[in-house]
């Protein structure tokens, strides 16, 4: 009898070495950070782009300061692993024009291939100093994740949710934003950036809710969906295992294990 | 050979529409991937006011499948006829064990109608399975409230390293009814990594009576294989908590770990056969 185990991981055998995990989070320990990237070797992983981020430790208001720590940090992993680790330029639009600027140097200076945000609205709500570094973006040709999350209750101050998103992808048409986590309740969120052909979904974190992917993949389409595990706080098993499990033809597969984002990030040589 | 601690069966879950609960829908899923044993509580017990309802729907709908699906009655102990819906489920319904929804029933595990019904359950030689949560909150339908979990326990579900400690609400009165209960066979479900760690690192649960499902353990990256690190793989049963989440990333969760092959079959189900009441309750 074939080992369960080995049925499923078959599946992933023709992307094994390609696979991108675009949401992972570097951890400064270095035991764990050699675990982390380990597992991800072991699971076939060929390419991570990676960002402070979202790692539960790193403060939701980082200082201009911090947050170029981060990106100094990242870029040393990085450097550590060229060819295999690339990584987002994290900024917080809310610290005013340095974010621009620090958009600018990350991906000029530090080579980043997109920008990472995580909260970004207004004490009042306003998403007006979060349009400049979108554009800045688009002008340098890369990506923006943003932590995205339609919460029961409510966002978190600070937090965005999938109608902000709207509201983004309306305002800076000439950007492609991909919403960390697909919002969290990705029902109502496809539905909600359906129409904005500049918005695309991760399937990063949270737990594997059957009918997840195969219901992103309908009403997005399958070449607006990513994967990412969101590593160290996610195993890569189980996050894989939520894109191979789904109801998918090979070809979708491939698109959102691979080449979505070697397209979205340029990761294929190919000039922003 | 695959035994599954945690799946469920059911027409309806708040909020869960994408979810397809019908038995023969969940069998062909899991026996897909190899389960060949699959431990199921209907769904919508975690509801039912009238959980003798829950319970004789669930025996109907398992009924053409007893040779793959062993049904579990869902058992509200502080309820006046517990012990006797118990005893109705176990020698009416041949049923292998029992459910509990501690969340969605609210009710305390350390509150003495719990010891009590675990005590009996132990006596009549059958697992009490205990439901730690069923989804996350901030996904669940708005409406949808599990009984609260204090701001320890959410530090708990967020902690990117082990963290010892029951500084929890639901993990102090689970370690007490465990206490209470000595003579009685727990199945803990949805634990994370933190909390398993948290309550192996107790001495009362060397004895080889209580286990935990791996259905919530991917967090952090590597959680699991330091669990197994420090703890072994004996407490561990694989729980796909199907068909709420997709079953075979749940089997991949022991993929691509740093734990040996044999290790990774306890958890399957070599671990079912090492506890005489697990092993009794599989057996058709």
């Amino acid at each position: 009898m074939v080992d369960p185990l080995s049925r499923l991981e078959q599946r992933l055998e023709p992307f094994r070495g390609e696979v991108v995990d675009m949401h992972v989070h570097p951890t400064t320990d270095a035991d764990d950070l050699a675990g982390e990237l380990d597992q991800a070797r072991r699971a076939g992983v060929g390419h991570i782009v990676m960002s402070h981020l979202g790692l539960p430790t790193v403060p939701r208001r980082a200082s201009p300061a911090q947050l170029r720590t981060f990106n100094e940090f990242a870029a040393s992993v990085r450097d550590r692993h060229v060819g295999w680790v690339d990584m987002y330029v994290a900024t917080d639009p809310r610290t005013g024009e340095s974010s621009v600027r620090d958009v600018e140097d990350g991906v000029r200076r530090l080579g980043a291939v997109g920008v990472k945000i995580e909260w970004c609205r207004e004490d009042d709500g306003s998403l007006d100093s979060t349009v400049p570094v979108l554009k800045m973006a688009a002008s340098l040709g890369v990506p923006v994740k943003i932590h995205t999350f339609f919460r029961k209750g409510g966002e978190d101050q600070g937090e965005v949710s999938p109608l902000h998103i709207a509201e983004l992808a309306n305002r800076c048409p000439e950007v492609t934003i991909i919403m960390a986590h697909s919002g969290g309740d990705w029902i109502r969120t496809a539905r909600t950036v359906k129409s904005l052909p500049n918005v695309c979904g991760d399937t990063s974190g949270c737990t594997w809710r059957t009918g997840f992917t195969e219901f992103l993949v309908r009403e997005l389409g399958p070449r607006r969906v990513l994967y990412g595990s969101d590593a160290p706080v996610r195993a890569f098993g189980p996050q894989l295992g939520k894109i191979v499990a789904a109801d998918l033809t090979d070809d979708e597969l491939r698109l959102v294990l691979v080449d979505n984002a070697r397209r979205l990030f340029h990761l294929n040589g190919d000039q922003p | 050979l695959i035994v599954d601690a945690d799946a469920y069966v059911g027409s309806f879950w708040p909020g869960s529409e994408l979810v397809d609960g019908r038995p023969d829908a969940v069998r062909a899923r899991l026996e897909a991937m190899g389960v060949e044993v699959a431990f199921a509580a209907l769904m919508e017990g975690a509801w039912y006011r009238d959980q003798r309802r829950a319970n004789d729907q669930l025996a109907d709908m398992v009924h053409a499948h007893r040779d793959f699906f062993r049904p579990l009655a869902c058992i509200d102990p502080t309820a006046s006829y517990a012990e006797e819906e118990l005893t109705r489920c176990i020698d009416a319904l041949d049923m292998r064990g029992v459910r509990l929804f501690p969340t969605y029933h609210h009710y305390r595990l350390d509150n003495p109608r719990v010891a009590t019904l675990a005590h009996e359950a132990g006596r009549r030689r059958i697992p009490v399975f205990v439901t730690l949560m069923m989804e996350e909150d901030r996904f669940a339908h708005p409406a949808v409230a599990e009984m609260p979990l204090d701001k320890a326990e959410l530090r708990d579900m967020t902690a990117v390293h082990l963290a010892p400690g029951l500084g929890s609400s639901l993990l102090r009165p689970l370690a007490a009814l465990i206490a209470s209960a000595p003579d009685s066979t727990f199945v803990v479900g949805m634990a994370s990594v933190d909390q398993a760690h948290a309550l192996l690192s107790l001495p009362m649960m060397c004895d080889g009576r209580v286990f935990f499902d791996i259905a919530r353990m991917d967090r952090p990256t590597t959680g699991l294989d330091m669990l197994i690190g420090k703890h072994g793989a004996a407490s561990l049963v694989f729980g796909s908590h199907a068909p709420f989440l997709y079953p075979e990333a749940t089997l991949l969760n022991l993929a691509y770990r740093t734990f040996s092959g044999e290790h990774r079959q306890a958890i399957l189900a070599a671990n079912w056969t090492v506890n005489d009441v697990l092993q009794a309750v599989t057996s058709r």
